[in-house]
Protein backbone atom coordinates (compact mmCIF):
# COMPACT_ATOMS: atom_id res chain seq x y z
CA UNK A 1 0.00 0.00 0.00
CA UNK A 2 1.45 3.33 -1.00
CA UNK A 3 -0.05 6.77 -0.44
CA UNK A 4 0.24 9.36 -3.14
CA UNK A 5 -1.24 12.59 -1.84
CA UNK A 6 0.16 16.14 -2.14
CA UNK A 7 1.61 18.02 0.80
CA UNK A 8 -1.42 20.33 0.81
CA UNK A 9 -3.67 17.41 1.68
CA UNK A 10 -1.69 16.68 4.85
CA UNK A 11 -1.49 20.35 5.80
CA UNK A 12 -5.26 20.69 5.67
CA UNK A 13 -5.73 17.30 7.35
CA UNK A 14 -3.49 18.12 10.32
CA UNK A 15 -5.39 21.33 10.95
CA UNK A 16 -8.67 19.41 10.89
CA UNK A 17 -7.28 16.89 13.39
CA UNK A 18 -5.91 19.43 15.86
CA UNK A 19 -5.09 18.02 19.30
CA UNK A 20 -7.75 15.31 19.28
CA UNK A 21 -7.08 11.92 20.85
CA UNK A 22 -7.13 9.19 18.20
CA UNK A 23 -6.80 5.84 19.95
CA UNK A 24 -8.85 2.86 18.79
CA UNK A 25 -8.84 -0.81 19.69
CA UNK A 26 -10.17 -3.16 22.31
CA UNK A 27 -7.89 -3.63 25.32
CA UNK A 28 -6.66 -7.20 25.73
CA UNK A 29 -8.48 -9.55 28.11
CA UNK A 30 -5.80 -9.28 30.80
CA UNK A 31 -5.61 -5.50 30.56
CA UNK A 32 -6.31 -5.02 34.27
CA UNK A 33 -2.80 -6.14 35.11
CA UNK A 34 -2.74 -4.12 38.33
CA UNK A 35 -4.88 -5.64 41.00
CA UNK A 36 -6.78 -3.04 42.90
CA UNK A 37 -9.41 -2.84 45.58
CA UNK A 38 -12.23 -2.97 43.01
CA UNK A 39 -10.92 -6.24 41.50
CA UNK A 40 -10.62 -7.89 44.92
CA UNK A 41 -14.15 -6.85 45.91
CA UNK A 42 -15.57 -8.19 42.63
CA UNK A 43 -13.71 -11.47 43.01
CA UNK A 44 -15.01 -11.91 46.56
CA UNK A 45 -18.51 -11.61 45.12
CA UNK A 46 -17.67 -13.96 42.26
CA UNK A 47 -16.28 -16.57 44.65
CA UNK A 48 -19.35 -16.42 46.85
CA UNK A 49 -21.61 -16.59 43.81
CA UNK A 50 -19.87 -19.72 42.54
CA UNK A 51 -20.08 -21.34 45.98
CA UNK A 52 -23.72 -20.47 46.60
CA UNK A 53 -24.79 -21.49 43.11
CA UNK A 54 -23.32 -24.97 43.46
CA UNK A 55 -24.56 -25.39 47.05
CA UNK A 56 -28.02 -24.47 45.84
CA UNK A 57 -27.70 -27.39 43.43
CA UNK A 58 -26.37 -29.64 46.17
CA UNK A 59 -23.02 -29.99 44.34
CA UNK A 60 -19.57 -30.09 45.82
CA UNK A 61 -16.66 -28.31 44.12
CA UNK A 62 -15.57 -31.45 42.30
CA UNK A 63 -19.01 -31.96 40.76
CA UNK A 64 -19.14 -28.37 39.53
CA UNK A 65 -15.63 -28.70 38.09
CA UNK A 66 -16.63 -31.88 36.24
CA UNK A 67 -19.80 -30.29 34.87
CA UNK A 68 -17.81 -27.29 33.60
CA UNK A 69 -14.88 -29.34 32.35
CA UNK A 70 -12.30 -27.53 34.48
CA UNK A 71 -9.94 -28.38 37.36
CA UNK A 72 -11.41 -28.76 40.83
CA UNK A 73 -8.49 -26.65 42.05
CA UNK A 74 -9.62 -23.77 39.85
CA UNK A 75 -13.11 -23.88 41.43
CA UNK A 76 -11.68 -23.90 44.95
CA UNK A 77 -9.27 -21.04 44.23
CA UNK A 78 -12.07 -19.00 42.68
CA UNK A 79 -14.27 -19.51 45.73
CA UNK A 80 -11.63 -18.93 48.38
CA UNK A 81 -8.89 -16.64 47.07
CA UNK A 82 -9.87 -13.18 45.76
CA UNK A 83 -6.23 -12.51 44.85
CA UNK A 84 -6.18 -15.48 42.48
CA UNK A 85 -6.52 -14.47 38.82
CA UNK A 86 -8.70 -17.19 37.27
CA UNK A 87 -8.14 -18.66 33.83
CA UNK A 88 -10.40 -16.92 31.25
CA UNK A 89 -11.34 -20.33 29.87
CA UNK A 90 -12.52 -21.53 33.32
CA UNK A 91 -14.67 -18.42 33.86
CA UNK A 92 -16.15 -18.81 30.39
CA UNK A 93 -17.04 -22.48 31.03
CA UNK A 94 -18.56 -21.71 34.43
CA UNK A 95 -20.71 -18.99 32.88
CA UNK A 96 -22.04 -21.58 30.44
CA UNK A 97 -22.95 -23.94 33.28
CA UNK A 98 -24.62 -21.13 35.24
CA UNK A 99 -26.40 -19.82 32.14
CA UNK A 100 -25.20 -16.25 32.71
CA UNK A 101 -23.31 -13.70 30.61
CA UNK A 102 -19.70 -14.81 30.14
CA UNK A 103 -18.60 -11.24 29.62
CA UNK A 104 -20.05 -10.11 32.93
CA UNK A 105 -18.41 -13.03 34.71
CA UNK A 106 -15.13 -11.96 33.08
CA UNK A 107 -15.65 -8.44 34.44
CA UNK A 108 -16.25 -9.77 37.94
CA UNK A 109 -13.13 -11.91 37.63
CA UNK A 110 -11.12 -8.81 36.72
CA UNK A 111 -10.17 -10.28 33.35
CA UNK A 112 -11.74 -7.53 31.28
CA UNK A 113 -12.18 -3.89 32.09
CA UNK A 114 -15.23 -3.14 34.20
CA UNK A 115 -17.63 -1.08 32.09
CA UNK A 116 -20.76 -1.81 34.07
CA UNK A 117 -20.74 0.28 37.24
CA UNK A 118 -24.11 -1.18 38.29
CA UNK A 119 -22.60 -4.69 38.13
CA UNK A 120 -20.01 -3.79 40.72
CA UNK A 121 -22.72 -2.40 43.00
CA UNK A 122 -24.75 -5.59 42.58
CA UNK A 123 -21.65 -7.65 43.35
CA UNK A 124 -20.92 -5.73 46.56
CA UNK A 125 -24.54 -5.98 47.68
CA UNK A 126 -24.57 -9.70 46.98
CA UNK A 127 -21.28 -10.35 48.79
CA UNK A 128 -22.48 -8.46 51.84
CA UNK A 129 -25.61 -10.59 52.11
CA UNK A 130 -24.09 -13.98 51.38
CA UNK A 131 -22.71 -16.16 54.15
CA UNK A 132 -20.91 -19.48 54.08
CA UNK A 133 -23.07 -22.04 55.85
CA UNK A 134 -23.80 -25.42 54.39
CA UNK A 135 -27.47 -24.86 53.53
CA UNK A 136 -28.78 -21.72 51.84
CA UNK A 137 -31.08 -19.61 53.94
CA UNK A 138 -34.15 -18.03 52.35
CA UNK A 139 -32.32 -14.71 52.36
CA UNK A 140 -29.29 -16.28 50.64
CA UNK A 141 -31.61 -17.91 48.12
CA UNK A 142 -33.23 -14.57 47.25
CA UNK A 143 -29.88 -12.89 47.10
CA UNK A 144 -28.54 -15.56 44.77
CA UNK A 145 -31.55 -15.29 42.46
CA UNK A 146 -31.23 -11.50 42.26
CA UNK A 147 -27.54 -11.76 41.40
CA UNK A 148 -28.14 -14.38 38.71
CA UNK A 149 -30.67 -12.01 37.24
CA UNK A 150 -28.13 -9.18 37.24
CA UNK A 151 -25.58 -11.39 35.48
CA UNK A 152 -28.11 -12.51 32.89
CA UNK A 153 -29.69 -9.17 31.92
CA UNK A 154 -28.44 -7.90 28.57
CA UNK A 155 -27.02 -4.50 29.39
CA UNK B 1 5.92 -3.93 -4.44
CA UNK B 2 6.20 -7.72 -3.97
CA UNK B 3 6.21 -9.93 -7.10
CA UNK B 4 2.92 -11.64 -8.01
CA UNK B 5 2.42 -15.16 -9.30
CA UNK B 6 -0.45 -16.51 -11.36
CA UNK B 7 -2.47 -19.65 -10.74
CA UNK B 8 -5.19 -21.36 -12.79
CA UNK B 9 -8.12 -22.67 -10.80
CA UNK B 10 -10.52 -25.40 -11.98
CA UNK B 11 -13.90 -25.31 -10.24
CA UNK B 12 -17.01 -27.44 -10.55
CA UNK B 13 -20.23 -25.76 -11.69
CA UNK B 14 -21.46 -25.77 -8.11
CA UNK B 15 -18.25 -24.26 -6.75
CA UNK B 16 -18.34 -21.57 -9.43
CA UNK B 17 -21.97 -20.78 -8.55
CA UNK B 18 -21.00 -20.36 -4.90
CA UNK B 19 -18.03 -18.19 -5.88
CA UNK B 20 -20.17 -15.98 -8.11
CA UNK B 21 -22.86 -15.70 -5.44
CA UNK B 22 -20.31 -14.68 -2.81
CA UNK B 23 -18.68 -12.20 -5.19
CA UNK B 24 -22.03 -10.50 -5.77
CA UNK B 25 -22.95 -10.59 -2.10
CA UNK B 26 -19.61 -9.22 -0.91
CA UNK B 27 -19.23 -6.78 -3.80
CA UNK B 28 -15.87 -8.31 -4.64
CA UNK B 29 -14.31 -9.76 -7.76
CA UNK B 30 -14.04 -13.56 -7.84
CA UNK B 31 -10.33 -13.15 -7.28
CA UNK B 32 -11.09 -10.94 -4.30
CA UNK B 33 -13.31 -13.64 -2.81
CA UNK B 34 -10.62 -16.30 -3.22
CA UNK B 35 -8.02 -14.05 -1.58
CA UNK B 36 -10.40 -13.30 1.30
CA UNK B 37 -11.02 -17.01 1.76
CA UNK B 38 -7.28 -17.66 1.85
CA UNK B 39 -6.72 -15.03 4.55
CA UNK B 40 -9.61 -16.33 6.61
CA UNK B 41 -8.45 -19.93 6.40
CA UNK B 42 -4.92 -19.06 7.46
CA UNK B 43 -6.18 -17.04 10.44
CA UNK B 44 -8.60 -19.70 11.65
CA UNK B 45 -6.16 -22.54 11.05
CA UNK B 46 -3.64 -20.78 13.25
CA UNK B 47 -6.12 -20.47 16.11
CA UNK B 48 -7.69 -23.92 16.05
CA UNK B 49 -5.42 -26.20 18.04
CA UNK B 50 -6.32 -29.63 19.44
CA UNK B 51 -8.85 -29.23 22.22
CA UNK B 52 -10.16 -25.87 20.99
CA UNK B 53 -13.39 -25.06 19.15
CA UNK B 54 -14.61 -22.24 16.99
CA UNK B 55 -17.94 -21.03 18.32
CA UNK B 56 -20.68 -18.74 17.09
CA UNK B 57 -22.21 -16.78 19.96
CA UNK B 58 -25.60 -15.12 20.14
CA UNK B 59 -25.11 -12.85 23.13
CA UNK B 60 -28.73 -11.72 23.17
CA UNK B 61 -29.95 -15.28 23.62
CA UNK B 62 -26.85 -16.39 25.55
CA UNK B 63 -26.47 -19.23 23.08
CA UNK B 64 -23.32 -20.71 21.63
CA UNK B 65 -23.02 -23.22 18.85
CA UNK B 66 -19.99 -24.84 17.33
CA UNK B 67 -18.91 -23.69 13.88
CA UNK B 68 -17.84 -26.81 12.08
CA UNK B 69 -14.44 -26.26 10.59
CA UNK B 70 -11.61 -28.35 9.31
CA UNK C 1 7.54 -3.01 2.51
CA UNK C 2 6.43 0.32 1.06
CA UNK C 3 7.34 3.80 2.28
CA UNK C 4 4.99 6.73 1.65
CA UNK C 5 5.93 10.36 2.11
CA UNK C 6 3.44 12.19 4.34
CA UNK C 7 3.55 15.38 6.42
CA UNK C 8 2.93 16.22 10.07
CA UNK C 9 2.35 19.60 11.67
CA UNK C 10 5.17 20.47 14.05
CA UNK C 11 3.60 22.60 16.77
CA UNK C 12 6.85 24.09 18.10
CA UNK C 13 7.51 26.22 15.02
CA UNK C 14 4.16 25.90 13.23
CA UNK C 15 5.67 24.16 10.18
CA UNK C 16 4.85 21.02 8.24
CA UNK C 17 7.63 18.42 8.30
CA UNK C 18 8.12 15.42 6.09
CA UNK C 19 7.39 12.00 7.61
CA UNK C 20 7.41 8.40 6.40
CA UNK C 21 4.56 5.94 6.64
CA UNK C 22 5.70 2.31 6.38
CA UNK C 23 3.16 -0.42 5.58
CA UNK C 24 4.94 -2.92 7.80
CA UNK C 25 6.11 -2.58 11.40
CA UNK C 26 9.68 -3.79 11.76
CA UNK C 27 11.77 -4.85 14.74
CA UNK C 28 13.44 -1.45 14.54
CA UNK C 29 10.07 0.27 14.95
CA UNK C 30 9.26 -1.95 17.90
CA UNK C 31 12.60 -1.10 19.49
CA UNK C 32 11.66 2.58 19.14
CA UNK C 33 8.32 1.85 20.80
CA UNK C 34 10.04 0.08 23.66
CA UNK C 35 12.78 2.66 24.15
CA UNK C 36 10.86 5.86 23.43
CA UNK C 37 7.13 5.42 24.15
CA UNK C 38 7.11 2.98 27.05
CA UNK C 39 9.24 5.04 29.50
CA UNK C 40 7.20 8.18 28.82
CA UNK C 41 3.93 6.31 29.24
CA UNK C 42 5.12 4.55 32.42
CA UNK C 43 6.11 7.87 33.96
CA UNK C 44 2.74 9.38 33.07
CA UNK C 45 0.72 6.42 34.34
CA UNK C 46 2.78 5.95 37.50
CA UNK C 47 1.04 8.69 39.42
CA UNK C 48 -2.45 7.96 38.16
CA UNK C 49 -5.26 5.78 39.47
CA UNK C 50 -5.93 2.75 37.28
CA UNK C 51 -9.25 4.10 36.02
CA UNK C 52 -7.61 7.39 34.95
CA UNK C 53 -4.74 5.82 33.01
CA UNK C 54 -4.95 6.11 29.19
CA UNK C 55 -6.85 3.12 27.79
CA UNK C 56 -3.89 2.03 25.69
CA UNK C 57 -1.20 2.63 28.30
CA UNK C 58 -0.62 -1.10 28.81
CA UNK C 59 -0.71 -2.13 25.17
CA UNK C 60 2.20 -4.35 24.28
CA UNK C 61 2.88 -3.72 20.61
CA UNK C 62 5.65 -6.32 20.48
CA UNK C 63 3.22 -8.98 21.66
CA UNK C 64 0.52 -7.83 19.26
CA UNK C 65 2.84 -7.99 16.27
CA UNK C 66 4.23 -11.36 17.35
CA UNK C 67 0.67 -12.74 17.31
CA UNK C 68 -0.48 -11.40 13.95
CA UNK C 69 2.52 -10.09 12.03
CA UNK C 70 2.84 -13.24 9.92
CA UNK C 71 -0.86 -13.52 8.99
CA UNK C 72 -2.20 -12.37 5.61
CA UNK C 73 -5.33 -11.08 7.30
CA UNK C 74 -3.41 -8.40 9.20
CA UNK C 75 -1.35 -5.44 8.11
CA UNK C 76 0.71 -3.10 10.26
CA UNK C 77 1.82 0.49 9.81
CA UNK C 78 4.49 2.68 11.42
CA UNK C 79 4.85 6.45 11.16
CA UNK C 80 8.33 7.94 11.51
CA UNK C 81 9.17 11.63 11.65
CA UNK C 82 12.52 13.27 12.35
CA UNK C 83 13.95 9.93 13.42
CA UNK C 84 11.27 9.09 15.99
CA UNK C 85 8.27 6.75 16.00
CA UNK C 86 5.11 8.85 15.90
CA UNK C 87 2.37 6.24 15.52
CA UNK C 88 1.51 2.55 15.12
CA UNK C 89 -1.49 0.78 13.63
CA UNK C 90 -2.62 -2.79 13.00
CA UNK C 91 -5.59 -3.46 10.70
CA UNK C 92 -7.33 -6.67 9.71
CA UNK C 93 -9.11 -7.40 6.45
CA UNK C 94 -11.47 -10.30 7.19
CA UNK C 95 -14.27 -8.54 9.09
CA UNK C 96 -17.64 -7.52 7.67
CA UNK C 97 -19.55 -4.26 7.60
CA UNK C 98 -22.45 -3.58 9.97
CA UNK C 99 -24.02 -0.47 8.45
CA UNK C 100 -27.22 -1.64 6.75
CA UNK C 101 -26.40 -0.32 3.27
CA UNK C 102 -23.17 -2.33 3.19
CA UNK C 103 -24.03 -5.09 5.62
CA UNK C 104 -21.87 -8.20 5.27
CA UNK C 105 -19.41 -6.67 2.83
CA UNK C 106 -15.75 -6.95 3.82
CA UNK C 107 -14.07 -4.00 5.51
CA UNK C 108 -10.65 -3.07 6.73
CA UNK C 109 -10.95 -3.01 10.51
CA UNK C 110 -8.58 -0.97 12.65
CA UNK C 111 -7.56 -3.42 15.36
CA UNK C 112 -5.29 -1.00 17.19
CA UNK C 113 -3.99 2.52 16.56
CA UNK C 114 -1.97 4.79 18.81
CA UNK C 115 0.04 7.95 18.53
CA UNK C 116 3.26 8.62 20.45
CA UNK C 117 2.77 9.88 24.03
CA UNK C 118 4.33 13.27 23.22
CA UNK C 119 1.63 13.80 20.58
CA UNK C 120 -1.18 13.47 23.11
CA UNK C 121 -2.50 16.53 24.88
CA UNK C 122 -3.39 14.55 28.05
CA UNK C 123 0.30 13.63 28.42
CA UNK C 124 2.22 16.48 26.79
CA UNK C 125 0.93 20.01 26.36
CA UNK C 126 1.47 21.41 23.80
CA UNK C 127 1.71 18.28 21.65
CA UNK C 128 4.79 17.83 19.49
CA UNK C 129 3.21 16.75 16.16
CA UNK C 130 -0.34 16.87 14.85
CA UNK C 131 -1.98 14.88 12.07
CA UNK C 132 -0.99 11.25 12.70
CA UNK C 133 -4.56 10.09 13.28
CA UNK C 134 -5.94 11.13 9.92
CA UNK C 135 -2.84 9.78 8.17
CA UNK C 136 -3.60 6.35 9.62
CA UNK C 137 -7.25 6.55 8.61
CA UNK C 138 -6.13 7.50 5.10
CA UNK C 139 -3.87 4.44 5.09
CA UNK C 140 -6.75 2.22 6.24
CA UNK C 141 -8.99 3.59 3.47
CA UNK C 142 -6.34 3.10 0.79
CA UNK C 143 -5.71 -0.46 2.03
CA UNK C 144 -9.44 -1.07 1.83
CA UNK C 145 -9.53 0.23 -1.76
CA UNK C 146 -6.51 -1.89 -2.68
CA UNK C 147 -8.31 -5.01 -1.37
CA UNK C 148 -11.36 -4.20 -3.47
CA UNK C 149 -13.39 -3.17 -0.41
CA UNK C 150 -14.16 0.30 -1.76
CA UNK C 151 -12.64 2.22 1.13
CA UNK C 152 -14.90 0.70 3.80
CA UNK C 153 -13.31 0.93 7.26
CA UNK C 154 -14.50 0.07 10.77
CA UNK C 155 -13.12 0.49 14.30
CA UNK C 156 -13.95 0.56 17.99
CA UNK C 157 -12.95 3.94 19.34
CA UNK C 158 -11.43 4.50 22.75
CA UNK C 159 -13.80 6.79 24.69
CA UNK C 160 -11.71 9.95 24.45
CA UNK C 161 -11.36 9.59 20.65
CA UNK C 162 -15.05 9.24 19.73
CA UNK C 163 -15.40 12.88 18.80
CA UNK C 164 -12.39 12.62 16.48
CA UNK C 165 -13.81 9.70 14.50
CA UNK C 166 -17.31 11.10 14.22
CA UNK C 167 -16.66 14.80 13.67
CA UNK C 168 -13.15 14.96 12.26
CA UNK C 169 -13.15 11.83 10.09
CA UNK C 170 -16.80 11.43 9.14
CA UNK C 171 -17.40 7.92 10.45
CA UNK C 172 -20.93 6.82 11.24
CA UNK C 173 -21.41 6.02 14.93
CA UNK C 174 -23.19 2.71 15.49
CA UNK C 175 -23.01 2.66 19.28
CA UNK C 176 -21.37 0.72 22.11
CA UNK C 177 -20.95 -3.05 21.72
CA UNK C 178 -20.91 -5.36 24.68
CA UNK C 179 -18.77 -7.82 22.71
CA UNK C 180 -16.03 -5.20 22.66
CA UNK C 181 -16.06 -4.02 26.24
CA UNK C 182 -18.78 -1.50 25.44
CA UNK C 183 -16.49 0.54 23.23
CA UNK C 184 -18.34 2.47 20.55
CA UNK C 185 -18.22 1.03 17.03
CA UNK C 186 -17.72 3.38 14.06
CA UNK C 187 -17.88 2.54 10.38
CA UNK C 188 -17.25 4.36 7.13
CA UNK C 189 -18.97 3.74 3.80
CA UNK C 190 -17.27 4.07 0.41
CA UNK C 191 -18.90 7.49 -0.07
CA UNK C 192 -17.69 8.66 3.32
CA UNK C 193 -14.22 7.38 2.47
CA UNK C 194 -14.29 9.39 -0.76
CA UNK C 195 -15.21 12.54 1.17
CA UNK C 196 -12.43 11.87 3.67
CA UNK C 197 -9.90 11.54 0.87
CA UNK C 198 -11.05 14.88 -0.47
CA UNK C 199 -10.44 16.34 2.98
CA UNK C 200 -14.09 17.24 3.32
Amino acid sequence: MKLNYPKEWFEKSALIEGDDEIGAGVPPVNWCAREDEASVESRIALGQFVELWRRDKGWNAERLANEAGIDTGEVLELEKDPHHEPEPDAVYKLANVFGVSSRKMMELAGLVQNRNPYLREEAIRFAAQADSISKLTDAEQQSLEAFVSALTLTN
Amino acid sequence: MSAKRTMTLNLTDREMQVLEHLAAKKDLSKTGVMKLALRLLQTVDERIEPGKKLLVEDEAKNEKSELIFL
Amino acid sequence: MNESIVYLHKAENNTFVEASLFDQVTDEHLAMWSNEWVPVMKKHVGDLKLENAPEDSHWDWKKKLAEVGHLLSYQSFALICEGDLQGLMIVSNVRSAKIQEQFGKPIVYVEFVSTAPWNRVEINKPVKYRGAGRIFILAAIESSREMGYGGRVGLHSLPQAERFYESKCGFKRLGPESTHQNLCYFEMTSSQADLFCQNM
